[in-house]
């Protein structure tokens, strides 16, 4: 758990965070990787995970279980349930799953942000959290952004104004 | 929360020196292209999780230009070359011999270009470590992208995410001579591979 550091939480690859307002969430320069955010507006609390990989498979190493969407999200949400968010009340948001760099041969490994973006929804279906606002897919890189007291989430590209989602 | 291990004093100069030489060839070759001199740095091997790596180019939301290649055979891995979007365009008047405004975008033959100094400095430096090791070691097709740091290394530490929690970095800054270029080049093995050159330098 990634702790604030001048009212942020910045939520680096494979990283996660759960916050109380006014400290705010973000994470930066989402490539194939996701951002989810998850929010319950009543309580106004609110967690971000930075996801690297759609899923967990036996034989991985490695225990860091933010790194993958079908193990991170249920994670995140316990935490946000375990500092007072309640859970028929959280709604997702989520930005990334961009393919960053092209070529003419197509691979798996090259759609890596789409499935991510597949993993992500499944997951988030799996446990009925509804997703309210999305900017992923593209080829562009992104920052994400959450305001808890505003319920504000916002999307930033290079060269571009943020976008509220 | 690390599975990554130590390298022995041993294994990190034996990864020191072969990238040391690489880095030199690779410099040799750039100098060749632009007709300058150029100077690398003395390799550092640095072990960093995921989320410390994009702070060891500049920050995550920094606009850069990465080169971007893997490495298959005996080795598996990836290189990527890290510029500013100044010094990209820097690099590319030098070799192409050229005057262009900074606020154009990349046209089809300059993009060719940036991404055949990927090639170049990349093949340099794996031929010291094919060399050293005596394995088969191939780089793929140069891919090049334009955008913030971070995005474009969550792409490059995919498959190390696959195997760990964090990365073995092998990081070498060069300079272009009078023409203030800094560029980075990262060689990001995966500890497999890594293994297989221990076992085959027996050490």
């Amino acid at each position: 758990m990634v702790k604030p550091q001048n009212g942020i939480i910045k939520v680096g690859m494979a990283e996660m965070g759960v916050t109380k307002p006014p400290v705010k969430l973000v994470a930066m320069g989402l490539g194939s990787c996701i951002g989810v955010g998850l929010y319950d507006p009543v309580a106004k609390i609110g967690g971000l995970i930075h996801i690297m990989l759609p899923e967990f498979r036996e034989g991985m190493h490695g225990e860091n279980k933010a790194k993958y969407a079908d193990t991170g999200i249920p994670l995140l949400l316990d935490e946000l349930v375990k500092i007072g968010a309640m859970k028929s009340r959280i709604i997702a948001k989520l930005a990334g799953g961009a393919q960053m760099f092209a070529t003419a041969m197509q691979s798996p490994l090259l759609a890596v942000g789409d499935r991510n973006i597949v993993a992500c929804k499944g997951k988030l279906q799996d446990l009925k959290i509804p997703v309210l606002g999305e900017l992923v897919g593209g080829n562009t890189g992104k920052t994400f952004e959450m305001d808890l007291i505003a319920g504000a989430f916002t999307v930033r590209e290079i060269g571009k104004e943020p976008v509220p989602i | 929360m690390s599975n990554l291990r130590e390298l022995t004093e041993l294994q990190e100069s034996a990864l020191k020196e072969i990238g040391n030489i690489g880095a030199g060839n690779a410099a040799t070759s750039l100098s060749v292209m632009v007709n300058k001199v150029v100077d690398v740095t003395v390799p550092t091997c640095i072990r960093a999780s995921f989320s410390e790596v994009p702070g060891m180019v500049g920050g995550e939301e920094i606009e850069t230009a990465g080169i971007l290649l893997g490495v298959e055979g005996d080795v598996l891995g990836k290189m990527m070359l890290l510029l500013s979007v100044d010094d990209s365009l820097a690099l590319i008047r030098l070799l192409m011999n050229i005057e262009r405004p900074n606020d154009d975008p990349l046209n089809e033959l300059e993009q060719s270009a940036l991404r055949e100094v990927g090639n170049i400095i990349t093949s340099s430096y794996l031929n010291s470590l094919a060399g050293f090791t005596n394995m088969k070691i191939i780089p793929t097709v140069p891919m090049l992208s334009i955008d913030m740091a971070g995005a474009l290394l969550n792409f490059a530490l995919m498959e190390q995410a696959l195997e760990g929690d964090d990365v073995l970095v092998i990081q070498t800054r060069f300079k272009v001579e009078g023409r203030e270029i800094n560029g980075l080049f990262l060689f990001l093995p995966s500890q497999a591979s890594l293994d297989g050159v221990f076992q085959r330098l027996g050490i």
